[in-house]
């Protein structure tokens, strides 16, 4: 996490004051912080132990193929090695409160308006019908038909970093972490974005995800 | 008649199919497409449209502005998406390079069609006076923001080229400007000399009015199209939401020329823009 304050410093220097006023609460350095990071290395050490056991993926492969096999063999792997893995194991709930308290502010900021159309953008329970029905669950594979929402900028400078391959996206109003590389959902966060109350506390009117469907574990 | 009519047909397909643009042997010439990857008719026409103009006007490479891969990225959808409609183009040798849509799959980086080397937000120096900018508008963290700050602020190059999946400006009834992302980018557009954006998402056509100096495209029609989309707003300069479009564009030494053709061929708009201002949109006959 001292890296991350590091590189959020070097960020302001860069952007310069203008970007300043526009950067929220931050997720710093609490325990929790701290002990999601540990778990969210460990996790990459797995992935990484099971892709040296899987075919290797150039940067320039021009077979297709290729990338979908070696994305399912590694998702597979991955599913193996964490067969008993289950809702909580990265978002805790000490770090869960934190995620939500974070979310929540951003959504209702002064600048929540945009932040909330940009959760909206690209995210499957607002996409066109005819998406793959996706199930909310870890270990589920995210479905390569369905789009992948923007998550605003506001919201990735504030969350913990996370290394390459992982990514936060928003599932309706759900937040999952999503392993890129094997289209795995490793871990989420149920209803992180709140709903629609009226008022100032509006979510941009997030429609309930018809096309998810909740599998606990 | 029937010759009368014959004669209005050739005469209105010959000047559909009119470039307008300098076509100096020494200028960079480029191609941009947006929201392409349906693998239907209209990609198949607007591709085809692209290797006609492509006989008058050789350019070497095509800007991809995302959602290059509607609906799937399997192996087949590579295929009837990307590698069939635009297998001319691809034989003769011009390369494409990507930038990722919300309804791509971040692993297309790996695809060497698409020119990404692996990374989802790259820099490219097309010539001397030429660098483009690849941002992932879908996950702009702070790597990806220190990473751009730092590549603009080391280019030399006296066009900066940003180009990316969601506009900043827009007047889409669909989806509108995403101002989220405008909060961030725009300063270091502006601090660092970044003079043209290009954009898709938006299943049209519409070139902005200047903001704050700097000229934005949105170019999201090539494959995908939404009709009667663009709002009335004082945003644009021109929009075109009747039918499926690509761009052409060429630089020469300060001077950046565009065209914008439609799937049958006709010209929807064309102009200039220019590294010292006094930018205009000038109708086909006088750009040429």
């Amino acid at each position: 996490m001292r890296r991350q304050r590091q590189r959020f410093v070097v960020l302001k220097l860069v952007l310069g004051l203008v970007l300043v006023p526009f950067l929220g609460v931050i997720l710093t350095d609490t325990d929790n912080a701290k002990q999601f990071s540990a778990r969210v290395k460990n996790y990459m050490e797995l992935q990484k132990q099971v892709s040296s056991k899987v075919p290797p993926l150039a940067t320039t492969e021009v077979d297709p193929a290729k990338i979908a096999v070696r994305t399912q063999a590694l998702a597979s792997g991955i599913q193996q090695r964490r067969a008993n893995a289950k809702q909580g194991d990265l978002f805790f709930p000490g770090v869960a409160q934190e995620f939500r308290e974070i979310i929540r502010k951003e959504l209702q900021g002064k600048h929540g308006a945009a932040t909330r159309k940009a959760v909206k953008t690209g995210n499957p329970a607002e996409e066109e019908a005819g998406i793959a029905k996706i199930v909310l669950a870890v270990n589920a594979p995210y479905p390569d038909k369905a789009p992948r929402s923007s998550v605003p900028a506001t919201i990735l400078l504030s969350l913990p970093e996370l290394p390459k391959g992982l990514e936060y996206r928003f599932l309706g109003r759900n937040l999952i972490l999503l392993d890129s590389m094997s289209n795995l959902i490793v871990d989420y966060l149920q209803d992180v974005v709140p709903k629609v109350t009226g008022g100032e506390v509006q979510t941009g009117r997030l429609k309930a995800p018809t096309s998810l469907r909740v599998v606990r574990r | 008649m029937r010759v009368l009519l014959s004669l209005i047909l050739f005469l209105s397909t010959a000047a559909a199919q009119d470039l307008f643009l300098p076509n100096k042997k020494d200028s960079l010439h480029f191609a941009v497409i947006g929201d392409s990857g349906t693998g239907d008719r209209n990609e198949y026409e607007v591709a085809r449209q692209m290797v006609a103009f492509r006989a008058k006007f050789p350019f070497a490479m095509v800007l991809m502005l995302g959602d290059n891969l509607y609906g799937g990225e399997s192996p087949q959808d590579f295929k009837a998406k990307f590698e069939e409609p635009y297998k001319d183009l691809l034989a003769a040798g011009v390369k494409f390079y990507a930038t990722l849509g919300n309804h791509d799959d971040p692993k297309q980086r790996f695809y060497k069609p698409f020119n990404m080397n692996g990374q989802r937000y790259y820099t490219f120096k097309a010539n001397d006076r030429v660098r483009f900018f690849v941002l992932d508008s879908n996950y702009m963290d702070p790597q990806q923001l220190n990473w751009l700050a730092s590549e603009l602020k080391g280019s030399n190059s006296p066009w900066k080229i940003c180009f990316f999946h969601h506009p900043l400006y827009s007047s889409g009834k669909q989806h509108g400007s995403d101002v989220d992302l405008r909060r961030f980018l725009e300063p270091l557009f502006l601090e660092y000399g970044v003079k043209v954006v290009l954009a898709g998402h938006e299943h049209f056509y519409e070139r902005l009015k200047p903001q704050k100096g700097i000229y934005y495209f949105i170019s999201g029609g090539s494959a995908k199209l939404r009709r009667d989309n663009i709002a009335r707003t004082n945003l644009t300069a021109k929009g075109f939401d009747q039918d499926n479009h690509f761009m052409l564009m060429e630089i020469d030494g300060d001077t950046l020329f565009y065209q914008t053709i439609s799937r049958p061929g006709a010209t929807i708009d064309s102009g200039i823009v220019s590294l010292q201002g006094e930018n205009k949109a000038v109708s086909a006959a006088a750009a040429k």
